[in-house]
């Protein structure tokens, strides 16, 4: 990302959530980006995941632009590149646990077969295989998370965006699900996890921090072609 | 895909049941209702005989009162019945592949067995070509000849329904009935035959049950039998004609529907015919009124003389309106469950579903509740028919039970609606769920 700036306009309002905001992260690393509340972290989040738009600014990811695609193609990335792991799991209530993880497999138009293969490989990851026909509501928080992150992780995604994690968990929990992060991130997907926990923070390769929406932190190599 | 469409409406449906419920009654109001009126409507419309009817004419001539204006018509229309003379007149061409008049006679049935008591029944006076030129359908039997016309002879062809009730639904062809003071043999009887309209005497009875015998016409002038006409009649003119025979062979005396099969390269010869028919009657002093005659295909005939087919119109397209509201109020139902749950469509939007993903699972589910409710509305709709059905004043023979019913015609009709009507709901709800910003929804905490 370079320069990237977003701007969040009301009638009488006009509020910039990132400012020429830079950062380049290598295919591979484990990011903590951290900031007070009102930085621009879950802006950051948002845009990263193309989930929103930005106003200016570049945003290559595996060296594609992808600032200019339209809806169809921003959908296709989002499902087959990048996994979401949500601080509120947000599973989807009335599906149970193979049901949550088949969700994104489904809009990738797999067959039934490989994403059979696909959801159980991702459920024995994060140690959920026994709970294939459990609903969220029947799980604690931090299986509910683990399912999140299987959901996450089922497509193979190169980029793992996740957002307070372990917000919602207690301690135990939380150094779970940090080690099954950990463990992903050894075979090789990126993770940018936002924090607010300094604990969490250090177990990343590298910390950035964000304040009025700009990385504060020195980026050595801007220029280079990356994430 | 569609599938997995399908599923998550079906949960979307399940998990919010108070809306769901509102939104199938919405629909279900409204297809009941525009399918019972559509159903009415249908009935009046249809037409009876598709194979023939652009070869079927019924035929009138004008002879009526020159200082009055026949009433039962509108302004300018010659009567809606020719004269027994008239028809016999116009008879004499051979232009017409068939002909007939049709006419109603009041007699006594007298069944030879132990549970049927004497009754009377309205007899169907027609000729020979009736059955042929109608595509009648038999069960056993057939019509009469031309000549049993002629000579007037005693023979009935039976409905279905009388047949059950006199011969038990057997064979009865060659069996003796007694109407009045004769002996009829039965020559045929009918398989099920329930024209709607009832076209061919659309003047007396629009929806009414098919007679239970039809005799030769010319019958009506065997003065002993106890045979009398019945029916919507009109006359004018000389009193002294309405007595005895002369009643049908000089009276001004209108209550005969005259039909004529005519193929369609002959038609303008025929219409010239009656012309030169009317002129001669004019020649001879009879006629003198304009020229004002009338050969009217049979679809034309059913239309003028069904002001029923009027008021149906105008009930259908007010239930269609009503139907438009239902619709309507759908919208704005769907339009709030669906932002209700941005949340959730953030989640979709976020693991990969794009706008157009989103927008069709909802438009889906709009097509759910349309289905669900077309269902229920058909139900509703049978009920409705069944209640316009008590409600309906127990006209002579009229078969409200079995015209006024569901077939899958209108079954289809009915689907069609609800799903028209789901979609139309659901499009701008739909569209609004796909507009939602993935960014703005997930929540977080």
């Amino acid at each position: 990302m370079q320069g990237l700036t977003k701007i969040y306009r009301t009638e009488s309002v006009e509020t910039r959530a990132l400012s020429d905001l830079s950062l380049v992260v290598d295919e591979g690393e484990f990011i903590a980006l951290m900031g007070p509340s009102g930085s621009g972290k879950s802006t950051f989040l948002n845009i990263a995941g193309l989930l929103d738009d930005f106003d200016s600014g570049t945003y290559k990811l595996n060296d594609q632009d992808v600032g200019q695609l339209n809806d169809g193609g921003r959908s296709r990335i989002r499902n087959s590149r990048i996994g979401f792991i949500f601080q509120a799991y947000n599973l989807i209530p009335e599906l149970n646990v193979y049901d949550n993880v088949d969700v994104p497999l489904r809009y990738r138009g797999f067959g039934s077969g490989k994403r059979k293969e696909l959801i159980l490989a991702a459920l024995d990851t994060v140690g959920l295989l026994k709970r294939l026909k459990h609903f969220p509501a029947q799980l604690s928080g931090g299986q509910q998370q683990r399912v999140a992150i299987a959901r996450a992780l089922a497509g193979d995604p190169k980029l793992i965006l996740a957002d307070e994690p372990t917000g919602n968990l207690d301690s135990t929990m939380a150094a779970q699900i940090m080690e099954l992060l950990e463990e992903i991130n050894t075979r090789g997907t990126t993770i940018v996890m936002v924090t607010h926990d300094p604990d969490l923070a250090r177990r990343a390769h590298r910390r950035v921090h964000i304040h009025d929406g700009r990385i504060t932190d020195p980026q050595p190599e801007l220029t280079r072609e990356g994430a | 895909m569609i599938l997995f469409h399908l599923k998550l409406a079906l949960l979307s449906l399940r998990n919010t049941p108070r809306v769901s419920l509102i939104s199938v009654l919405a629909i279900a109001l409204g297809i009941g209702v525009a399918t019972s009126m559509t159903t009415i409507h249908y009935v009046f419309a249809q037409n009876p005989l598709p194979e023939k009817s652009d070869v079927l004419f019924n035929v009138r001539i004008d002879t009526w009162d020159p200082d009055s204006e026949f009433f039962a018509v509108a302004p300018g229309e010659p009567p809606k019945a020719v004269t027994y003379q008239d028809m016999a007149g116009m008879q004499e061409s051979t232009i017409p592949l068939h002909q007939t008049g049709v006419a109603n006679g009041q007699i006594y049935v007298f069944p030879d067995d132990e549970i049927n008591k004497p009754y009377q029944t309205v007899a169907q006076l027609v000729q020979a070509d009736f059955f042929p030129m109608f595509n009648v359908p038999f069960q056993y039997g057939g019509g009469w000849t031309d000549d049993a016309d002629r000579t007037r002879e005693a023979v009935t062809v039976l409905s279905q329904a009388a047949n059950d009730k006199l011969f038990g639904g057997r064979d009865s062809v060659g069996e003796l009935i007694r109407l009045g003071t004769r002996e009829f043999t039965v020559v045929g009887v009918l398989a099920r035959y329930q024209p709607t309209p009832k076209f061919y005497d659309v003047v007396n009875s629009l929806a009414g049950q098919t007679n239970e015998f039809f005799v030769p016409f010319d019958l009506i002038r065997e003065e002993e039998l106890g045979l009398s006409v019945t029916g919507n009649t009109d006359g004018w003119g000389d009193g002294s004609t309405f007595v005895g025979d002369l009643i049908f062979t000089a009276a001004e005396w209108y209550w005969i529907q005259f039909w004529v099969e005519v193929e369609p390269d002959r038609q303008a010869e025929y219409v010239a015919f009656v012309d030169d028919y009317s002129r001669k009657l004019k020649e001879l002093g009879r006629y003198p009124r304009p020229l004002n005659n009338r050969v009217t295909p049979m679809m034309d005939w059913i239309s003028e003389r069904n002001q029923a087919g009027e008021t149906t119109v105008v009930i259908m397209i007010l239930s269609m309106l009503f139907l438009a509201v239902c619709a309507i109020n759908l919208t704005g139902l769907l339009l709030g469950k669906f932002l209700a749950k941005a949340n959730r469509i953030g989640i979709y939007r976020a693991l990969g579903a794009p706008r157009s993903s989103v927008f069709m699972q909802h438009i889906i589910e709009c097509e759910l509740v349309g289905l669900i409710g077309g269902a229920a509305g058909i139900l509703l709709a049978m009920l409705a028919l069944r209640l316009i059905v008590r409600m309906m004043p127990d006209l002579s023979g009229f078969v409200a039970k079995e015209i006024f019913r569901l077939d899958g015609t209108m079954i289809a009709v009915a689907i069609g609606l609800a799903l028209l009507a789901g979609l139309s709901a659901g499009i701008y709800p739909a569209w609004r769920a796909s507009r939602i910003s993935p960014a703005m929804q997930i929540n977080v905490t």
